[in-house]
């Protein structure tokens, strides 16, 4: 590199030389810079994800060889796996309920701060802070607070509404609803990118329709949610995607219990690779739910076409 | 916003309903905003209370939640009842290693992506950002076993080398950053004969004090919070981290809340003081990523 301005002074020719080491250099450190994460592509994610492809089709029990037997695992898995239907089951309805539950309490709070409140700072931090804090401590401060005899949540049931509080985790049927109780307590997260979103639609199309003396109700409908749909269609995905992921609360506090009724995929799949060293089925699972979440999202990518707008599209 | 206020104001003026109207508004704004922060913070506060109460109290009808003294002596209590400076050790080794891979191979990444050209770049960002979908269960058991093979298993090696192939929300978050710097400065020193190396580490490096503060951030939150690869990757109990300490504890002394909660906390502590320092880094790497309306 020191010959540059040496090489440059010697003629056209030669300069032309200079410009392709000069590019060939900048090929070269581009890919020495990435390499880092080149290497990390093909050993921590293409060699896994071939090989986990072909355990899926295969019986392998971690201390043998895997042997191939076709399909069976994802035969298995939906006709002889009645476990495996529930585990589905559970994390669908977290989807169903929970995902858009969290969605308007995260839209809802970012609405009201976006309404240039005093101390936005501090609420904001309050609110986005408990997204955060995660783990184990997180699930024993819940099991805790919902605690049927002794936690705060039954007690304020019964000493202020008078009302005999459900077993909570406790209960197969209230068990779904308290993890989607304690998900709203991570709201946060998302409120923080609904607020990021609110505060980037332009104040114009707000006075346009003040001059046109549009209801609130109509400003929201017609202004707030169409410029916000792409945040709205980011929120969406990686919700879904996060709820797939449910583990360590389900682990720690019912194991997938009562009944089975708090089983989620992500959990069941654990069960089956590293308590039974079912690896070639916990494979199986893997990619039934790497299926579902690349269909999920392809549906929502086809419809996001009718209702995502993107103001760059258009500029 | 202000523009609209303003605007309002003489109409508001007016019609004193509208007015009053408003008020009521700003009002049940304030009131719910209020409210939910309240409901946030509780959790969090009643964890502290419960950590210094005494145990008997807890568990009498109706329960006392107000501890009558405060049991300080919980704090000590439950870090020796339990190896916690041991496993708060690991988790600290543990995070600290990751942390600085992480960081390093993400920047250098990120910029390459950013800033450099070579074939094929776009389509391996592309790449890049497709991984970020793909679920983890999907590479966690030929992962395993790959370590398996290896004979790391129960060691710190598959919790902390993966960080040294940089991740793909942190390389994004560097690309977005290094986009936005203005190419002059990298223009000047080249012309100046620096090599690529030379102008990443003296002119580049120094500008990303922000980035490397939001991608430590990140990195710390996420491998202090790692309760999953712990749990598959270490047996024996000397080298837990306080995520799968904390869980064996809680199997051992499931009736003595107190003790738990003080542990708990103790372990929530660390997260919530980062976040507080720097949570305006958090928040900035949201518009970095570009995600608005």
């Amino acid at each position: 590199m020191a010959g540059n301005a040496a090489d440059a002074a010697v003629g056209p020719a030669a300069r032309r030389g200079w410009r392709l080491s000069a590019r060939r250099q900048e090929h070269l450190a581009g890919l020495v810079f990435a390499s880092p994460w080149l290497l990390g592509l093909l050993f921590l994610t293409v060699i896994p994800v071939l090989a986990s492809i072909y355990f899926s089709f295969c019986d392998y029990q971690i201390i043998q060889l895997p042997m191939w037997i076709g399909t069976r695992n994802y035969v298995d898995l939906f006709a002889n796996d009645p476990l495996f239907l529930k585990s589905l089951w559970n994390t669908v309805f977290m989807v169903i309920f929970g995902v858009p539950v969290a969605m308007v309490a995260g839209l809802a709070v970012a609405m009201l701060m976006n309404q240039q409140v005093k101390g936005l700072a501090v609420l904001r931090t309050i609110y986005y802070m408990p997204s955060q804090v995660s783990g184990v401590a997180l699930a024993m401060l819940w099991g805790w607070i919902l605690n049927p005899q002794f936690g705060i949540v039954s007690n304020f049931f019964w000493e202020v509404l008078g009302i005999k509080a459900p077993l909570w985790l406790g209960s197969s049927d209230w068990v779904k609803p308290s993890f989607i109780m304690m998900s709203l307590w991570g709201v946060g997260g998302s409120m923080i990118i609904w607020l990021a979103g609110l505060q980037s639609i332009p104040d114009v199309f707000y006075e346009a329709a003040q001059v046109d003396g549009a209801t609130k109700w109509t400003v929201f409908w017609k202004i707030t949610l169409p410029l916000l749909s792409p945040t709205t269609f980011f929120v969406l995905t990686t919700s879904i995607i996060g709820t797939f992921q449910i583990f360590t609360q389900a682990f720690v506090l019912t194991n997938g219990g009562p009944n089975d009724a708090s089983l989620f995929y992500a959990l069941y799949l654990y069960r089956q690779a590293f308590e039974f060293f079912r690896m070639g089925y916990a494979a199986a699972m893997a990619w039934t739910l790497f299926a579902i979440v690349f269909v999920v999202t392809l549906v929502q990518l086809k419809f996001a076409q009718s209702w995502v707008y993107y103001e760059s599209v258009k500029e | 916003m202000s523009a609209e206020t303003t605007s309002l104001l003489p109409l508001a003026r007016a019609c004193g309903s509208a007015r009053l109207l408003r008020t009521v508004g700003r009002v049940l704004t304030y009131a719910f905003l209020v409210a939910g922060a309240g409901l946030m913070l509780l959790p969090l506060i009643w964890m502290v209370l419960v950590s210094v109460c005494e145990n008997q109290q807890l568990f009498m009808i109706p329960p006392e939640w107000i501890p009558r003294e405060p049991h300080w002596d919980n704090y000590p209590k439950s870090v020796t009842i339990f190896p916690f400076a041991r496993y708060f050790l690991n988790t600290m080794v543990i995070t600290g290693v990751a942390m600085i891979g992480q960081i390093a191979a993400s920047t250098l990444v990120g910029y390459s992506f950013a800033r450099l050209r070579w074939p094929g770049r776009n389509a391996f960002f592309v790449v890049m950002l497709a991984t970020m979908m793909v679920p983890p269960q999907v590479t966690m058991i030929p992962l395993y076993i790959i370590w398996r093979q290896f004979g790391a298993l129960d060691t710190y090696a598959p919790l902390i080398i993966p960080g040294y192939f940089g991740s793909a929300y942190l390389i994004f978050l560097s690309r977005q950053f290094f986009s936005s710097i203005p190419a002059e400065l990298e223009d000047a020193a080249r012309v100046d004969g620096c090599d690529y190396f030379t102008v990443y580490f003296r002119v580049m490096l120094p500008l990303s004090l922000p980035l490397v503060v939001t991608l430590a951030l990140f990195s710390f939150v996420w491998h202090w919070n790692d309760f999953f690869g712990p749990l598959i990757y270490l047996q024996t109990p000397d080298k837990y981290t306080l995520q799968l300490g904390l869980r064996a504890f809680n199997g051992q002394y499931t009736t003595d809340t107190p003790l738990l909660m003080a542990a708990a906390t103790l372990m929530t502590m660390p997260i919530i003081l980062i976040f507080l320092f720097g949570q305006q880094y958090f928040i900035k790497s949201i518009v970095l990523t570009g995600l608005k309306g």
